[in-house]
């Protein structure tokens, strides 16, 4: 699903919201039967991290890890920490597999970007949300990085939310919400 | 992946952040370890060999040099005293024991010291090896002389006038091993030990050989000096005041009665000997050495107060680039926990790393000092091990790094992830 909206819209504060970053001042948000506006403290961190990946606009790190150990930590944090060899399958299916020992800031947008999908995917979420996932990059990099979001998405069976204004995105999704 | 090794990670992505922090924390927790490690090992080493010494009797002079040379042996001595004079002292019914010294010699700069069996008795310094000396000229070596000098039963070597290696030689006077101790570890294990007889053969009273003439040859001369001591020797002291010029250097004295402390001191008025009291010598060494150890003392409080400054510099100053790292942590489903944990086990590494740092530097710093102080006085610091009241700064320092880190860890709790994510 895509949600397009022009700036000030409000469409990070309603990813926010599904991702449980915020909290609604009224009405409920389900998530798999959990009303997680009723979630507090350490269960929503530890529902999120299982439940929902999300990607943002530009792709961060911790910088003082490995591509390798930033993509352990989505399960390290909910308590399942992820095989190497898990990753590497993960870094192998986005055509990362020769940057795991790498720093991330090593590499190009992106390569990063595509590190920050795998990343998204690595705890096999029920909900991926996209938060301006190409509109810092150039149009080769955002349909490639929209064609990995759709399509691991569809393999994992996640649902995807993208919210954007990038109406190159438009024709992409059947199903389209304009705020 | 745990996350102590996410800790650390990020610590040793900021090497000179750490570095600062490090080496403060290392050399305020060095200093003090260190001033802890001498300090010990000094008092223990002033308080084994003051051991049951109430009064020591002694020429006129500094009563703090009389003591340090006569108990610890590591400064020149007041001067002679007349062993007639002396031995009333010893006879003094307030007095229980008197052991005599006499010194001013050396053997490769370990001091030679003439007394009689009580004195290493007084120790309870037992023979290694041999047997304690009998007959002048017969020697016994305290355990690190045998050791550093490498001599045995039955070697012989010559004495050098004076308290260091470069004095005259007292030429074809040579000691003769019969004995080595076991270590006290006390001013023992640094002494040779021989009879008193064999001091005064080796320096005759000066007004003793009179009938000496210029025509005497060295040869006369040598048999004047043996003949003339062992006359000495077999001399009682009541056997005639005027005729028995034999000195000691100082004598170690038992009370039998607490007013020997009072009354002996009057009792030499007028004479040309003194009374000093160890414990009270000592307790003005100690207050002077206090302050200057309340110097640095100060400065390692300085040190370490800089050094809570900086992890929490540090660490303050790194939570703001980190601020949307730590909210990605969040998101990506760790707790408010995890981050608090996260930054107080920075603040716990360093101060750990710091303190081992510091304890090793302690360890450096101590042999350096323990080789300067065996060099200029024969005593051994160099007793490495952990101290308990190292134990409590090792703690002291941990709690530091807890505390630099609390700040910083509960701003990282508070960030606001939302915020922080949407203006990333």
């Amino acid at each position: 699903m895509l949600i397009l909206g022009g700036s000030g819209s409000g469409k990070t504060t309603l990813l926010h919201l599904l991702a449980g970053l915020l909290k609604p001042s009224s009405g409920k948000i389900e998530i798999a039967g959990e009303d997680i506006s009723k979630l507090s403290g350490k269960n929503l961190d530890v529902f999120r991290g299982k439940n929902v990946g999300i990607v943002y606009q530009t792709a961060h790190f911790i910088s003082s890890l490995t591509v390798k150990e930033n993509l352990k930590l989505p399960g390290f944090l909910t308590g399942k920490t992820a095989s190497d060899n898990e990753i590497i399958q993960m870094l192998e299916r986005l055509n990362l597999g020769h940057h795991a020992d790498h720093f991330p800031q090593r590499l190009s947008v992106g390569e990063q970007q595509r590190t920050a999908i795998a990343r998204a995917l690595m705890n096999k979420p029920g909900l991926i949300l996209a938060d301006e996932p190409t509109s810092a990059l150039d149009d080769n990099n955002a349909m490639e990085v929209i064609a990995l979001l759709t399509e691991h998405s569809t393999a994992f069976g996640s649902s995807l939310v993208i919210v954007t204004h990038d109406q190159r995105l438009k024709d992409r999704f059947k199903r389209n919400i304009v705020l | 992946m745990n996350l102590v090794k996410i800790s650390w990670k990020h610590l040793k992505s900021k090497p000179l952040d750490m570095a600062l922090s490090l080496m403060l924390l290392a050399f305020g927790v060095g200093i003090i370890s260190m001033l802890l490690l001498v300090e010990k090992q000094l008092k223990e080493q002033f308080e084994r060999n003051i051991k049951d010494i109430d009064l020591v009797l002694g020429a006129k002079g500094s009563p703090l040099q009389l003591i340090l040379s006569s108990v610890y042996q590591i400064d020149a001595p007041t001067g002679n005293i007349s062993k007639v004079e002396a031995d009333k002292v010893i006879a003094n019914p307030l007095i229980e024991e008197g052991i005599p010294l006499s010194f001013g010699d050396n053997f490769e700069k370990y001091r030679i010291v003439g007394s009689d069996h009580r004195y290493p008795a007084h120790y309870g310094a037992t023979i290694k090896e041999g047997v304690l000396w009998g007959a002048s000229m017969e020697a016994v070596l305290g355990s690190r002389v045998a050791k550093e000098t490498g001599k045995k039963i039955g070697d012989t070597f010559l004495s050098s006038h004076g308290l260091d290696e470069a004095g005259e030689k007292h030429e074809e006077h040579y000691f003769v091993v019969t004995g080595i101790l076991e270590s006290c570890s006390c001013v023992l294990d640094q002494l040779v030990l021989t009879s008193h007889e064999s001091i005064w053969d080796l320096h005759p009273p000066v007004e003793a050989p009179k009938s000496e003439t210029p025509a005497d040859t060295t040869e006369v001369k040598e048999i004047k000096r043996i003949g003339f001591a062992s006359m000495q020797g077999s001399m009682k002291p009541s056997s005639g005041q005027n005729s028995d010029h034999r000195e000691y250097t100082a004598v170690l004295l038992k009370k039998r009665n607490p007013m020997a402390l009072m009354t002996i001191p009057q009792t030499l008025k007028d004479s040309n000997m003194q009374v000093a009291l160890p414990a009270v010598e000592i307790n003005r060494l100690n207050a002077d050495f206090g302050s200057g150890t309340m110097v640095i003392t100060s400065i390692a409080i300085v040190i370490m107060v800089l050094s809570f400054i900086s992890v929490f510099i540090s660490l303050f100053n790194s939570l703001r680039e980190r601020k949307y790292e730590l909210a990605l942590m969040r998101s990506m489903g760790g707790t408010r926990f995890t981050l608090f944990r996260l930054i107080i086990q920075e603040g716990i590494l360093l101060a750990l790393l710091g303190a081992l740092a510091g304890f090793g530097i302690s360890r450096i710093g101590l042999w350096l000092l323990s080789r300067l102080i065996e060099e200029n006085f024969n005593y051994d610091i160099s007793d490495m091990s952990l101290l308990n009241s190292e134990l409590i700064l090792f703690g002291i320092t941990i709690f530091t790094g807890i505390l630099a880190s609390f700040l910083p860890a509960w701003k990282a709790v508070r960030i606001d992830i939302s915020k922080t994510l949407a203006d990333g």
